[in-house]
C-alpha cells in the first residue's frame, strides 16, 4: 500500500497542493484527473520520489519514503514521465534500462532481465521496432517505448503521467486495456490523465484536483454521481452501459 | 530470445572494435617508436624491446626520448578522449569538452600566474596548470549546485567561470606582457617536450582516472536519458554527474600540466565512436579511450614526419586531419540514416 498523508507538494516552497490523503492499493487504478496546472504532475512526482514534500509523509508498505535509498525505491515504484530524450539509443537498449534498479554491482544483465526486456516489449505490441532508433520512430512509438521500459522495471507500483498522450485512437484504447492488464496482474497503478471518459472508464478511485486541494476523492461511480467534475470542468456528464460497463460521456 | 541475441550482437561489434582499436594503436605505437629523424628497423626495435640491445644508440634514442614522448602521446589521448566522453554524456551536450568546465580557463590563469610571479621556478607551470584547471571545475559545479546541479546550470557557470578568469588572464597579460612567452607555449601544447619525470608523475593519475570512468558507462547511459528519468529509475543524478565532471578535470588538468592545452580529440572522438558503434555499447567508453589514443599516437607521429627535421605542433595536426575525417564520418553517418 502506498499512502500519503498531509502532504504538501510544489515547488522551491511554493505550494501547489495542500494537505493530500490518498491511498494506492495493489489490484487497483487510480486515476488524478483535474485542470490544467491544478498539480497533478506535481502529486506524481512527489508520489514517486522525484519531488521533496513541502510537508507530511509518503510511505510504502508502511516505511517512510525517505528510509527509501533511490534504486531501492525505483525496484518498488516506476514513472512514465512526460519528458523524453533525444538520445540515439535504440528501442531495445531504451527498455533495457528499465532493468537497471536490478542490476548488481556488475551491471550486467542476466538471462531473466532479458525475458522480462522481450516480455515488456511485447506486451506493447513495439518487437519489431526493436533495433529502431528513438529518433526513427513516431512519437506514438516513442511513448510505447518508455512505457515498455516502465514495464521492465518490473515493480507492484506504476505511476504513468498521461500514459495516452500523442497516441491515436486505437492506440489509446489499447492503452486503457493495458493498465487493466497491469491491475489484473495485481500492481497498483497511479495515471494522471487527461481523458476524463477514458479515466472514468477504467479507474477503480478517482483523485480530482481543484484549486491547490484534492476536490474529491473515492470509488469513480460514488464521483461521478456526485456532480463534482460537471462544477469542477463546467461540463455535463452522460453515463450509459455498453456490454455490462459504463461509459462516460461530456459536453 | 531475440532480444539476448541482439544484445550480443551490439556486444560482438563492440567487441570487434576494441580488437581491431588495439590492433591500430600496437602499430602506431611501434611506427612512433621507430620514426624519427634517425628511423630504426623492426629488427631494432624488437632487440630493444626484448632486451636484448640495451646499450646502443639506437637504445638510448628509443628508451630517453621516444618512449617517454610515445607514451604521453598515448595515455594524453586516452584521457582527453575519455574527458571529453564523460562530459558530453553528463551534460548532455555534443560540443562540451575540458573548456566548457572551466579547465582550459583556471589552468591558463595559474600557469600564467606562476610565470609572472615565480618565473624561475618552471616546475610550478605544470603544477599551477593541474591546480588551476580541478579549481576552477570545483568552482563552477559549486555555484551550478546552487541552482540545482543541471546540465544547463554547469553550462552556464562554467561559461561565466571562464569569462571571469579570462578577464583576470587578460589584465595579467597587460600589466606583465612578458608573460605572454610563456602563455604561447602553454596553448600550443605539444609532446615534444615533456619529461621522464612529468610523465612518472601525471600516469598514475591519468591510468587512474580512467579506470574510475570505466565504471561510469552504465550510470552514465541512464543519465543520457534525461535527469527525471535517471532518477526514476534509481539513479544518484547529482552524485554521477559530479563524479563524471571531477573524473573529467582529473584527466584534463593532469594532460593539460604535462604537455599544455591540446585541443580536439575530448570532442571529436567521442563522436566518431559513437558513429561507428553507438553509444549504447558497453564498450563505449573503452572505445573512446582506445581511440583517442591512436589519434594522438598517430598525429603526433604525422608532426614530427611531415616536415622533418622540422616538427609541427601535434594540436595543428590535429585538427588538420581530424577536422576533414570528422565530417567525412558525418555525411556518411547522414546518407546512412537517410537510406534507412
Amino acid at each position: 500500500m502506498l499512502e500519503l498523508n498531509g502532504l504538501d507538494v510544489g515547488y522551491r516552497g511554493q505550494r501547489v497542493l495542500h494537505n493530500v490523503n490518498l491511498t494506492f492499493r495493489r489490484g487497483e487504478i487510480t486515476t488524478i484527473i483535474g485542470k490544467n496546472g491544478s498539480g497533478k504532475s506535481t502529486l506524481l512526482k512527489t508520489t514517486c520520489k522525484l519531488l521533496k514534500p513541502l510537508a507530511g509523509r509518503v510511505s510504502l508498505e508502511g516505511e517512510d519514503q525517505r528510509e527509501y535509498g533511490q534504486r531501492r525505491w525505483a525496484q518498488k515504484l516506476s514513472y512514465l514521465s512526460q519528458s523524453r530524450s533525444e538520445s540515439q539509443i535504440t528501442v531495445r537498449a531504451l527498455v533495457m534500462h528499465g532493468r537497471y534498479p536490478h542490476l548488481g554491482f556488475s551491471r550486467s544483465a542476466g538471462p531473466q532481465d532479458y525475458q522480462i526486456v522481450e516480455k515488456a516489449l511485447k506486451q506493447l505490441g513495439i518487437e519489431q521496432l526493436q533495433d529502431k532508433s528513438l529518433s526513427q520512430i513516431s512519437g506514438g512509438e516513442r511513448q510505447k517505448a518508455y512505457l515498455a521500459m516502465a514495464l521492465a522495471q518490473d515493480t507492484p507500483y506504476i505511476a504513468l503521467d498521461e500514459p495516452a498522450t500523442s497516441l491515436d485512437l486505437s492506440v489509446q484504447r489499447e492503452m486503457l486495456k493495458l493498465l487493466l492488464q497491469l491491475k489484473q496482474e495485481g500492481k497498483a497503478v497511479i495515471a494522471v490523465m487527461h481523458d476524463l471518459s477514458g479515466a472514468l472508464e477504467i479507474s477503480d478511485q478517482v483523485c480530482l484536483l481543484d484549486r491547490g486541494k484534492v476536490a474529491s476523492y473515492g470509488p469513480t461511480r460514488q464521483i461521478v454521481s456526485s456532480g463534482v467534475i460537471e462544477e469542477v470542468f463546467s461540463v455535463s456528464c452522460m453515463e450509459i452501459q455498453r456490454e455490462g460497463n459504463p461509459l462516460y460521456l461530456f459536453s | 530470445m531475440h532480444t539476448l541475441q541482439t544484445f550480443s550482437a551490439t556486444r560482438g561489434r563492440g567487441a570487434t572494435l576494441i580488437l581491431v582499436l588495439l590492433i591500430l594503436l600496437g602499430f602506431c605505437f611501434c611506427l612512433s617508436l621507430c620514426l624519427g629523424s634517425t628511423p630504426l628497423g623492426a629488427r631494432t626495435l624488437l632487440a630493444i624491446i626484448t632486451g636484448k640491445d640495451t646499450s646502443s644508440q639506437a637504445y638510448r634514442i628509443v628508451r630517453y626520448v621516444r618512449l617517454t614522448r610515445t607514451l604521453a602521446s598515448l595515455l594524453s589521448g586516452m584521457a582527453l578522449a575519455l574527458s571529453g566522453s564523460l562530459l558530453q554524456k553528463s551534460l548532455h551536450n555534443p560540443l562540451a569538452g575540458p573548456s566548457i568546465i572551466g579547465v582550459n580557463a583556471g589552468s591558463g590563469l595559474l600557469t600564467l600566474l606562476a610565470a609572472a610571479f615565480f618565473p624561475r621556478m618552471l616546475a610550478l607551470g605544470a603544477f599551477a596548470s593541474f591546480l588551476g584547471a580541478l579549481m576552477a571545475t570545483l568552482l563552477v559545479y559549486a555555484l551550478a549546485r546552487r541552482s540545482g546541479s543541471t546540465r544547463l546550470t554547469i553550462i552556464l557557470a562554467g561559461v561565466a567561470v571562464s569569462s571571469l578568469l579570462g578577464s583576470c588572464t587578460d589584465a595579467l597579460l597587460t600589466l606583465r606582457p612578458e608573460t605572454q612567452l610563456g602563455r604561447i607555449d602553454f596553448l600550443i601544447g605539444s609532446f615534444a617536450h615533456v619529461t621522464f619525470s612529468q610523465l612518472q608523475l601525471a600516469a598514475p593519475l591519468i591510468l587512474l582516472g580512467i579506470t574510475c570512468s570505466l565504471f561510469l558507462g552504465k550510470p552514465l547511459a541512464i543519465l543520457s536519458l534525461g535527469d527525471e528519468v535517471a532518477r526514476s529509475l534509481g539513479l544518484d543524478v547529482r552524485r554521477t554527474r559530479f563524479l563524471s565532471l571531477m573524473l573529467s578535470a582529473l584527466l584534463s588538468a593532469t594532460v593539460v600540466s604535462m604537455c599544455g592545452l591540446v585541443g580536439f580529440v575530448g570532442l571529436v572522438v567521442p563522436h566518431m565512436v559513437r558513429f561507428l558503434i553507438g553509444e549504447e555499447s558497453p564498450l563505449y567508453l573503452l572505445s573512446c579511450t582506445l581511440g583517442g589514443a591512436i589519434m594522438t599516437v598517430g598525429c603526433d607521429l604525422v608532426a614530427r614526419m611531415l616536415f622533418s627535421p622540422y616538427e609541427l605542433p601535434t594540436g595543428v595536426v590535429l585538427s588538420f586531419l581530424g577536422s576533414p575525417f570528422f565530417l567525412l564520418l558525418l555525411f556518411t553517418r547522414k546518407r546512412r540514416t537517410a537510406n534507412a
